[in-house]
Formats: structure tokens, C-alpha cells, sequence
């Protein structure tokens, strides 16, 4: 679905060179669906849409969640609701990819900012995504995706791929049963390919057992819930040495901007504007919104004279999210709903507005 | 080789006394058994809905998926590892409801995978309401007057969207039905089995002893299932007589058969820690 489209033509052209699989699905049901399938047999999957296509995706989306697959998602944001402007801008589905779906489960939302994070930061969603088995959507927007811009080559050297507790072999010799959701210390139950001799997979949409066979018992359904959920524990200690914000900061400015995903290269560019202008101010870009990295983003606004948030949307939807995370709000907000994305001269303009 | 005993779980069948259910967990099982499969070779998918219970009874490997959903989850299992014998189980609400939209994309691209709905022609789980397959007058709870709309027709909506294998099978026949399903798992390609499931609670209309009364089997009067046209006659006989067996069945390439990326190796037994894409980097400098 436009502006998510380009992803599937880009790795269309090349699935053949480099061993993967593209399907060109008859809808975002299945889509997200076969994530989830090819997700049970084992390999790594990923489906694109944006948000008209997202909301059809909400049921596999929790079905990843439910069943603890490693379903990996691109969110490409236009504003909305419905058709709303299709082939135009807008940051306006961060509250509903942090919310999207019925009950609770442990979710990533990373939002790159440019090319090279989207390069980065898609590697570290795959291998988040797998290593803890939760879902993870990497949210962006069109101008982001259908924009060219000249960036350094990116560099294979600095990733790896992490696939966490999996067991690929023709036979499975543990000391017990398989059981696929088996209640570990970190919430991670070990992954075994089916097809593997000795191992009976079960996933299932429904409250389940070790083994993977439907419960309704309270007791169990508990302690699969703070199974589920002490996955997140793990996760945010890993988290802590990743760069889940960036701190573009030259100095003691009085203002701090903050934003998330595409705004990062409008507003470098006013900065650069405004320093001309000897106007310092400093610029905290959140990349992970979920789980919030209210820890780094605490100390930023402590340290912060006055802040300025800037967002493609009407609410403030990144505000909203510190409100609730770190219980502060944030001194003033530039926010464009126009389907437009900022561009740096006008941007600098209504940032001189509040200084 | 594991027996048809030992394809049993531990967890405690919740079907209603009768069910049809019974008759197609009867058959699979020995279906399964009779052909030798390993339960680690073997993926089940189901949607939601009585005939769902089915994953969690039977001992190999299983998908419990949500409603509708089926089709999608088990196409990609089995492009993802074409080694593993992929059955997805549907109730006629997943199949022909909520999920028709994904059955006529499965039948085209030939996905190999045999797809069994179990069509009790009503919403059994949720106590009785008229479903896609109720017949023309079904009364409910939610069509006390009777149903106005004309039922789904499964086998002429697997013949007209190119499934290359649609059969149908009744669940008080299993042995008949465990033939049709050896026959559906060797059929390489899209096999639709719509299983004539009665529902003993809730549909009073479509019992055991109607269907026994009109079934009658394709192969006793030589249908010639290579015979396009001659299914869609048969996939509109209903009435007096109601034909099973193999509607239409033939041989064409498989979906993952055109992929040859993963004609060497599954794609789920490649290796990717050590993927190279340095040279899609160098093709934009």
C-alpha cells in the first residue's frame, strides 16, 4: 500500500540473488498472516503497508503477539483517517502502533529517522524481534520512504544477525519434552525449526500451555502473561547500551527540540540555520517509542531550559507519550498536519517564534 | 511410524457426544498414519470454531490461528518449508465467511496444501447461528424467519477459482474419509476437502441420517474427475442425492515449485548469519 510499495518492489527485483521470498499477497489480512506462518516454520519475515493497510493488519498483529512470533512490520505513515491524503505525509499512527490490537503484549516501535537508520535500525528490529519473540514495527512515514538522499555507504561491518534461542538441527535431544512456550527466567522460551525430528511445535492464538494446547485456567493464564511480559524486563536492559535516543547537542542552549522519525532532517537543517543566527539549541531525537526509553529521555528534559516538540500530526502524539512515561510536559509545540512535511526555512521560522 | 493411537494428545476432547468432528479426527489421524508421515513432518493449521479443538487433540506439530486465517498462515509454512506436509482445518464460517476472500488465491497459485472444511452449515462454537453454508430457509437466532440468501457452493467455488484437487467427504463415512484425505496429502498441489460435518446440537436439518439417505460416491458411476465441466455438473447436484468423492483433480505446477531459491535447500534450513549484501550497498554508489 502506498508509500510502503517500494520495499516490495526493491526486494522483489532481488529475491532470486539473495534467497528470499517475496509474495505479493491478495490483501494486509494475509500479509501479516503469512508473516506469521512463515515466522512458525522459522525464517524471518517482514510485511510493509501504511496505516489504512495496518488497520486490516491489527489481528496478525496480535496473533504475532499472542503466539510470541518474531513478526516484523513497516508502518509507512500518510495522513488519515481513511483514504485521507494517500500519497502525502504524516507522523499521525504512533499512538496506534503502540496501541494497536486487543490485549497486552510486549512490542518494538523504532522509528528512524534517516537512510542510514532505517539501514541500522531495521537490522536491530529483525534481530530484537527475533532474539525476545515479539513483534516489531518500524515506523516511518512517505516522505521518508519515497525521498532520495546521499548518505554514506552503509557499513555490513558494524551488524550481525542475531537469531537468540533457536535451535536449527535434524534432531531435537533435550532433556525433557519440547514445549514451545516453556516458562523460562527470561520469559524466552527456546525455538526449535519444525521439521525437526524429536519436536512437536505447537503456536496458538488461544491462552495456552507449555506444550501449546489451549487453557482457560486462571493460574496458567497468569503465569503466561508475566511470561510474556518478563520478556520486556530483559529487553530494556539490553536497551539501555543501545542508541534508543540520539542527542544532537552542541551546547548549553536554552531550547531543546524534541522529535521522532523523519522531522530529524528538517530540523538538523533549521539548527544549522539558527546557529548562523547564533541561536543554539539542542535537539533530542527519540527512536524507540516502545518500549519508551523514559530513563534517557528523563535525563535529557531535566537538564533542558525549555523544550519544543516538533511532529507531523495534529495531537502531538510523542508529547503525549512523555506525559505519560515521565509525568512532564513538554513547553511548546510545533506541530503540521498539512500533509506536508516541515522543510527547514519555515521550521527555523516557528522555532525563532518560541525562543 | 506412529498409529493413529498414537497421534493422540493429552488434552481432554470437548465435542459434544456424536459430533462430526469425530469421524474427520478419526480419518486423519489414520490418514496420517497409514501414510507413514513422521508427526514432525506434519504442520496442522486451524482457524477458530469446533473443528479448531482439532489442533490441540492431535500430536504433531500446529498452528491455532485466528478466524479466516488459515489459508495465509499455512501458504507460507509451506513456501517458507516445502518439506513439511502442510493441512489446514476450517470451519464453513473461516472457509466460506470471514476467510472466502484467501480461498480462491490459494486455489490459484496452487499452494501444496490440503485445505478441510469442516461444513456443519452452521455456527456451532457460538451456539447455533445461520452460517455461509446454511441452506435457503434455515431458521435461527439469527434467522428466525428463515435465511433469504442462497447457500455457498464450496466445490463450484473451488472449481471456479482453479484449485487444481476439490473433493468432498462425509464425516460419518471416515473410512471413505480417511481415503479421501491419503488422497488429498499425495495430490501435489491445492486440494479443497469440504467434509459434510454434522452438527448434532445445533443443526436439526442436516443430521447424520439426512446425509446417509443421499450420499452416494463419485467413483461407484465412473465420474471422470479430469473432466472440468462434468465437476461443476456435479458440484450442483444437491437434493435427493448428494455426490462424494473426488469432484476434480489434476496435475499442474506447484507455487514453490516456480521459486528457484528454494529449490535446493527450504528457505527455512538456509543459512542467514552470513549473508552478503555488500554488493546491493556498492550498486547505489
Amino acid at each position: 500500500m502506498t508509500p510502503a510499495s517500494p520495499l516490495l518492489h526493491y526486494l522483489a527485483a532481488r529475491q532470486r540473488d539473495k534467497d528470499i521470498l517475496v509474495v505479493q499477497s491478495e490483501s494486509e489480512l494475509a500479509a501479516i498472516n503469512m508473516v506469521n506462518g512463515a515466522c512458525f516454520a522459522g525464517v524471518r519475515a517482514m510485511t510493509g503497508t501504511s496505516g489504512g493497510g495496518f488497520c486490516l493488519m491489527t489481528e496478525g498483529f496480535g496473533l504475532a503477539g499472542m503466539s510470541e512470533s518474531h513478526a516484523v512490520l513497516m508502518l509507512a505513515q500518510r495522513p488519515g483517517p481513511s483514504t485521507g491524503l494517500p500519497t502525502y505525509t504524516s507522523q499521525g499512527d504512533l499512538r496506534f502502533a503502540i496501541h494497536a490490537s486487543q490485549g497486552e503484549f510486549p512490542r518494538l516501535v523504532i522509528a528512524p529517522g534517516d537512510v542510514e537508520e532505517c539501514f541500522y535500525k531495521t537490522i536491530e528490529a529483525f534481530n530484537l524481534a527475533e532474539k525476545y519473540q515479539i513483534p516489531a514495527i518500524l515506523i516511518t512515514d512517505k516522505h521518508l520512504q519515497e525521498s532520495h538522499k546521499s548518505t554514506t555507504p552503509f557499513d555490513t561491518s558494524k551488524v550481525s544477525i542475531e537469531r537468540g534461542a533457536l535451535f536449527v538441527g535434524d534432531k531435537y535431544e533435550g532433556e525433557e519434552e519440547y514445549k514451545r512456550y516453556k516458562i523460562t527466567e527470561n520469559g524466552v522460551s527456546p525455538r526449535v525449526l519444525p521439521s525437526t525430528k524429536g519436536a512437536i511445535v505447537k503456536y496458538s492464538s488461544y491462552e495456552h500451555d507449555e506444550f501449546g494446547i489451549t487453557t482457560e485456567d486462571p493460574e496458567l493464564t497468569t503465569l503466561m502473561n508475566d511470561k510474556r511480559f518478563r520478556k520486556l524486563e530483559f529487553l530494556n536492559k539490553e536497551l539501555e547500551k543501545m542508541e534508543t535516543v540520539k542527542i544532537h547537542r552542541d551546547s548549553d542552549a536554552d531550547l531543546t527540540i524534541i522529535g521522532w522519525g523523519s522531522t530529524k532532517g528538517a530540523i538538523l537543517e533549521a539548527m544549522k540555520i539558527l546557529k548562523k543566527e547564533n541561536f543554539e539549541v539542542n535537539y533530542l531525537q527519540v527512536i524507540y517509542l516502545a518500549p519508551f526509553p523514559k530513563e534517557k529521555v528523563g535525563e535529557v528534559l531535566e537538564s533542558a531550559k525549555r523544550t519544543v516538540a516538533v511532529e507531523n500530526n495534529k495531537t502531538a502524539q510523542l508529547v503525549s507519550l512523555i506525559r505519560e512515561n515521565n509525568f512532564v510536559d513538554v513547553d511548546h509545540k510545533i506541530l503540521k498536519y498539512d500533509g506536508r512535511p516541515f522543510n527547514p526555512w519555515m521550521l527555523a521560522d516557528r522555532i525563532r517564534g518560541v525562543m | 511410524m506412529v498409529s493413529a493411537k498414537e497421534l493422540k494428545t493429552y488434552a481432554k476432547i470437548t465435542w459434544c457426544p456424536g459430533c462430526g468432528n469425530f469421524g474427520i479426527y478419526t480419518a486423519l489421524r489414520r490418514g496420517l498414519a497409514e501414510l507413514n508421515l513422521e508427526p514432525e513432518s506434519v504442520v496442522l493449521v486451524s482457524g477458530i470454531g469446533c473443528h479448531a479443538k482439532m489442533v490441540d487433540y492431535v500430536n504433531t506439530n500446529s498452528f491455532y490461528v485466528i478466524h479466516g486465517r488459515v489459508l495465509p498462515v499455512a501458504s507460507a509454512i509451506k513456501l517458507a518449508n516445502h518439506e513439511l506436509t502442510v493441512i489446514g482445518h476450517a470451519g464453513d464460517g473461516d472457509a466460506y465467511g470471514i476467510g472466502i476472500g484467501h480461498l480462491s488465491h490459494a486455489c490459484r497459485r496452487n499452494i501444496d496444501i490440503v485445505y478441510i472444511v469442516h461444513n456443519n452449515m452452521v455456527y456451532g462454537l457460538t451456539t447455533g447461528q445461520t452460517a455461509p453454508t446454511s441452506q435457503q430457509g434455515y431458521v435461527s437466532k439469527t434467522s428466525p424467519f428463515g435465511e433469504l440468501a442462497l447457500p455457498i457452493n464450496p466445490i463450484a467455488q473451488g472449481l471456479a477459482s482453479d484449485a487444481s484437487m476439490v473433493a468432498r467427504g462425509f464425516a460419518g463415512d471416515p473410512k471413505h474419509l480417511t481415503e479421501l484425505i491419503k488422497e488429498c496429502i499425495r495430490h501435489k498441489g491445492f486440494a479443497l476437502l469440504d467434509v459434510l460435518q454434522p452438527c448434532v446440537t445445533f443443526n436439526r436439518i442436516n443430521t447424520y441420517r439426512f446425509y446417509r439417505e443421499r450420499v452416494y460416491k463419485l467413483e461407484d458411476e465412473n465420474h471422470d474427475y479430469t473432466d472440468k465441466m462434468k465437476a461443476f455438473q456435479k458440484a450442483y447436484e444437491w437434493g435427493d442425492r448428494i455426490p462424494i468423492g473426488v469432484f476434480y483433480k489434476v496435475e499442474r505446477p506447484t507455487y514453490h515449485e516456480g521459486l528457484p531459491q528454494i529449490s535446493k535447500v527450504p528457505l527455512s534450513r538456509q543459512r542467514i548469519e552470513d549473508v552478503d549484501i555488500s554488493d546491493l550497498i556498492r550498486s547505489f554508489t
